[in-house]
């Protein structure tokens, strides 16, 4: 059984509490082995302990023959010492839950930092590289396939290796690294498989487990670290006779102990990390359906003088976070490796590529194909180009999607979704694709993109309030721009915010703020809210929450769906009144997405929607956003069964329910076009004015 | 003492088992119970739509009154045993009421359906095509929602009959729950609508 996006979610929040447990066992471990040391070195209480070593010898004296000897005895009597204990257990969980939390807290600021001190170097949209333009293209496309903000681009200009990892905690605070070696020695395909596997860690929640791996690790290395310390003071400080001080004798130890650790989170880390490695590998192949990509990558890795190492300091804390084993040697061989080996990847990938040619058809949308009057999610968008084509792409190409499977779909990349991407970015006019390479530029497509109806007054009431609060260049520019986006298919607005994010994020936090400020004052020059202005305002607001916040840890507060009932229900009726207009088919709709939601029963689902404003939905998302994911599961679901419900999807519905799913932290893949369902012979009906 | 503490464990395991049974038997009823939910709202729908249809078909099917009447007096009894239902789902009586009172819709809208063939005006007429869509993909639908609530059921039940679950549900009254079935096989596909 095939797990779900939200399911992967749930699991890697498990995984993250067995982490916390196995961290205790091996910090409980280490405090009793150096507690046990430090009786050793210091035979218990240096005062006490003299006093009752003397009287446990008289003790034994008085009984001669006895069948223990006295130093076993007088042991036995030191060996519960409370007061040595706390000596010993205070400094050493200081010592690593410091280390820990000061890591932990400073991976809050996502994965930019990873990267960062791995040496990486952001790759800006106004590269002129060839080998970079083409990795910002593959993530591109992958990420507007898979409904994720476009991920920062890292490239570790020092590393030779073919390697590549993600990092972050949300699929929206995520970066991509990629080694030079793996630049300049893949081609496209397998960059592309490379990428997927990544994907796969961003979407699958891997990446948050491993940011608190990298954190617990970082405490149980230190105690490694603060022996060597100790233990470097043994040729200075001395006593008066000239003997080696205890304390660097405990330095000794403490390395040992510190062994102890290390073996634990190497222990740790491969249990965590080797069975997501073949998920991410597995994913790949779905993601793009080239198994060759993937698999002509970890052959070349093989081959590869450098293969896939990393030289960074810091590759050994990181080192489960990369495509491909980063490390040197293997300590202790496959038991403690991060990764499985390479012949065994390939293996897998191939052979699961041979079942996927005699199994081609997914089961998960099977059902679609029945039910009559159903609009698909996957489709073609005027004259897109086909994926590179086999019998089975073809197939799922025509099929519909149900509303059943719109939660499958959530946090995966499919060949048609990639196609669209692909084919929106080259349809784009040549001038609007150069503006989104420079900061200014996306800034001004922003602006652009919350312009009203050209010629109209509200419009003119926009371009003053611009004037008042921009510079003049970037006036014109906008007025230039604007005309471009206006010819646009409005389908197409939603995405193109998405591509204007990899050059946004370069944004200070204060040049954010500013842009979120202009932007208000462009909604707010009619005096209404409407919905189209609250859907792009809303996706932009939360791509760009790693560049003003600091902490992007999204915890759970709400864990049940009685939590956020009200929530939910001001969704579900908000996409039942986009979607319909007749008050009856309205009441049908949201009835129908309702009693969706797990524990739905007529006394808790209202008989009609509810009135609502655009500011109700936005507190909503906002509480929304700290659901659990299984609550967020049956949220999306519901949601889907109201816009799905009837085969018309329009522009408007489609897009409030990627910006609902994209502010849950749920990806969604973008829908492609409206498609007539079913063999039933439907009239055909026009997709509704926005 | 050690009697003692053996008899505390022996009652903390216990109860704890009890515990769960019993919470799970709850929350297996609440699904199949809000599995029944998803049917009604189909199933309102669909009643919401036969006035309509009647409505539009009156206009050209003006010599088949008793057929119109048919329909909807087969509808308002399948109303009444869907709120009946609606009520207490799962209930034997209910569910097999409301099986009866749906296939005898079913099998009179099939007749309505088999003689609007002889009304060329009211294969073209715009409204009766789409309310014929609107009704088709509605009953597949109920198709699916039936099915996902029967699951519920048998899930339910079978965790009812199973040890260690079947004393609690004894002891607490978890009465078995009944699937939603047509009573006819005749009508157990979905009239066929071809114009």
């Amino acid at each position: 059984m095939t797990m779900n996006f939200f399911e992967h979610q749930d699991k890697a929040r498990q995984n993250t509490k067995q982490l916390i447990g196995l961290f205790g066992a091996a910090v409980l471990c280490i405090i009793l082995t150096i507690y046990l040391l430090a009786v050793v070195v210091f035979g218990g209480n240096p005062s006490s302990g003299s006093k009752a070593a003397r009287r446990s010898g008289s003790y034994s004296r008085q009984y001669d023959g006895s069948p223990q000897p006295p130093m076993v005895q007088s042991r036995r009597l030191q060996l519960w010492n409370p007061q040595l204990l706390g000596m010993v257990a205070l400094p050493t969980l200081l010592l690593i839950g410091g280390g820990s939390l000061y890591k932990i807290q400073r991976l809050r600021a996502g994965g930019a930092v990873i990267a960062q001190e791995m040496g990486g170097k952001l790759v800006t949209p106004d590269t002129t590289n060839p080998a970079e333009q083409r990795l910002l293209n593959v993530v591109e496309e992958m990420a507007i396939a898979a409904g994720i903000s476009v991920p920062a681009v890292y490239v570790l200009e020092q590393e030779r290796g073919i390697n590549a990892f993600a990092a972050g905690f949300t699929p929206n605070d995520a970066v991509i690294g990629v080694t030079r070696g793996c630049l300049e020695v893949l081609s496209r395909d397998e960059l592309q498989g490379v990428i997927g596997h990544e994907f796969s860690h961003i979407l699958n929640g891997d990446m948050r487990l491993n940011l608190n791996l990298i954190g617990v690790l970082n405490g149980l290395l230190l105690i490694y670290i603060s022996g060597r310390v100790l233990a470097d003071l043994q040729g200075s400080v001395r006593d008066r006779d000239g003997k080696a001080v205890p304390i660097a004798l405990f330095g000794l130890g403490l390395i040992v102990i510190g062994l102890i650790g290390v073996f634990f989170g190497r222990l740790i880390k491969a249990a965590v990390s080797r069975q997501r490695e073949f998920l991410a590998d597995a994913s790949a192949v779905q993601f793009t359906r080239n198994p060759q990509g993937i698999a002509g990558a970890l052959r070349k890795i093989s081959q590869h003088s450098h293969q896939a190492l990393v030289d960074s300091p810091y590759a050994e804390e990181n080192s489960h976070m990369f495509f491909g084993s980063a490390l040197r040697f293997a300590f202790l061989g496959e038991m403690f490796a991060t990764h499985p080996s390479l012949g065994q990847r390939i293996r897998r990938i191939e052979g699961g590529a041979r079942q996927f040619e005699e199994a081609p058809v997914a089961t998960g949308t099977a059902i679609a194909a029945d039910e009559s009057g159903v609009m698909g999610l996957a489709g073609n968008l005027g004259g897109a180009s086909e994926p590179s084509a086999t019998p089975a792409t073809m197939l799922t190409t025509q099929r519909a999607v149900a509303p059943a499977g719109v939660v499958a779909q959530v946090g995966t990349v499919n060949p048609e979704h990639y196609a669209y991407a692909k084919a929106l970015v080259a349809q784009l006019p040549e001038a609007l694709q150069g503006a989104l390479r420079s900061q200014q530029g996306a800034i001004a497509v922003v602006y652009s993109l919350f312009l009203d109806e050209p010629e109209s007054a509200v419009r003119q009431k926009q371009l003053e309030w611009l004037q008042q609060v921009e510079v003049a260049e970037r006036l014109d520019q906008v007025t230039q721009l604007s005309e471009l986006v206006d010819g646009l298919d409005p389908a197409c607005r939603l995405p193109l915010l998405d591509l204007t994010i990899p050059a946004l994020r370069q944004c200070s936090a204060k040049e954010c703020q500013h842009l979120f400020k202009v932007v208000q004052g462009l909604v707010r020059a009619d005096g209404r809210w409407s919905l189209n202005e609250f859907t792009l305002q809303v996706v932009l607001w939360h791509r760009l929450q790693p560049c003003v916040k600091t902490d992007l840890t999204v915890p759970v507060k709400f864990a049940t769906l009685e939590a956020v009932w009200t929530e939910c229900m001001l969704l579900v009726s908000v996409l039942a009144q986009v979607g319909e207009t007749r008050p009856e088919a309205i009441a049908y709709a949201f009835r129908t997405g309702a009693f969706r939601l797990p524990g739905a029963n007529p006394q808790v689902v209202p008989a009609q929607p509810l009135a609502c404003t655009v500011a109700d939905l936005q507190k909503s998302l906002e509480k929304l956003r700290f659901a659990a994911p299984k609550v967020k599961q049956g949220l999306v679901d519901a949601c889907a069964h109201t816009v799905l419900l009837d085969s018309v999807v329009n522009v408007q519905e489609a897009d409030l329910l990627r910006a609902i799913a994209i502010t849950l932290d749920s990806p969604l893949p973008p829908f492609l076009s409206v498609q007539q369902g079913g063999a039933t012979g439907r009239a055909k009906s026009g997709r509704k004015a926005v | 003492m050690g009697v003692l503490i053996f008899i505390v464990m022996v009652v903390l395991v216990v109860g704890v088992i009890v515990m769960n049974a019993y919470n799970s038997l709850v929350t297996l009823r609440n699904r199949y119970k809000n599995a029944y939910s998803q049917i009604d709202v189909q199933l309102q729908r669909r009643y919401d739509l036969i006035p309509n249809l009647v409505e539009t078909a009156k206009g050209y099917m003006k010599h088949e009154r008793e057929t119109l009447e048919a329909v909807i007096t087969a509808r308002n009894t399948a109303i009444s045993a869907n709120s009946q239902a609606a009520r207490s789902p799962g209930d034997p009586a209910a569910m097999q009421q409301l099986g009866q009172a749906e296939a005898a819709l079913t099998g009179t809208l099939g007749r309505f359906f088999a003689l609007s063939e002889a009304y060329p005006e009211l294969k073209a007429d715009q409204t009766m095509t789409q309310l014929m869509e609107e009704l088709s993909s509605t009953e597949n639908r109920i198709a699916f929602a039936r099915q996902a609530f029967n699951d519920a059921v048998t899930l339910y039940n079978t965790k009812r009959e199973v040890f260690p679950s079947n004393v609690i549900a004894n002891g607490f009254n978890f009465a078995e729950a009944d699937l939603l079935e047509e009573a006819t096989p005749e009508v157990r596909q979905a009239p066929r609508i071809s114009f």
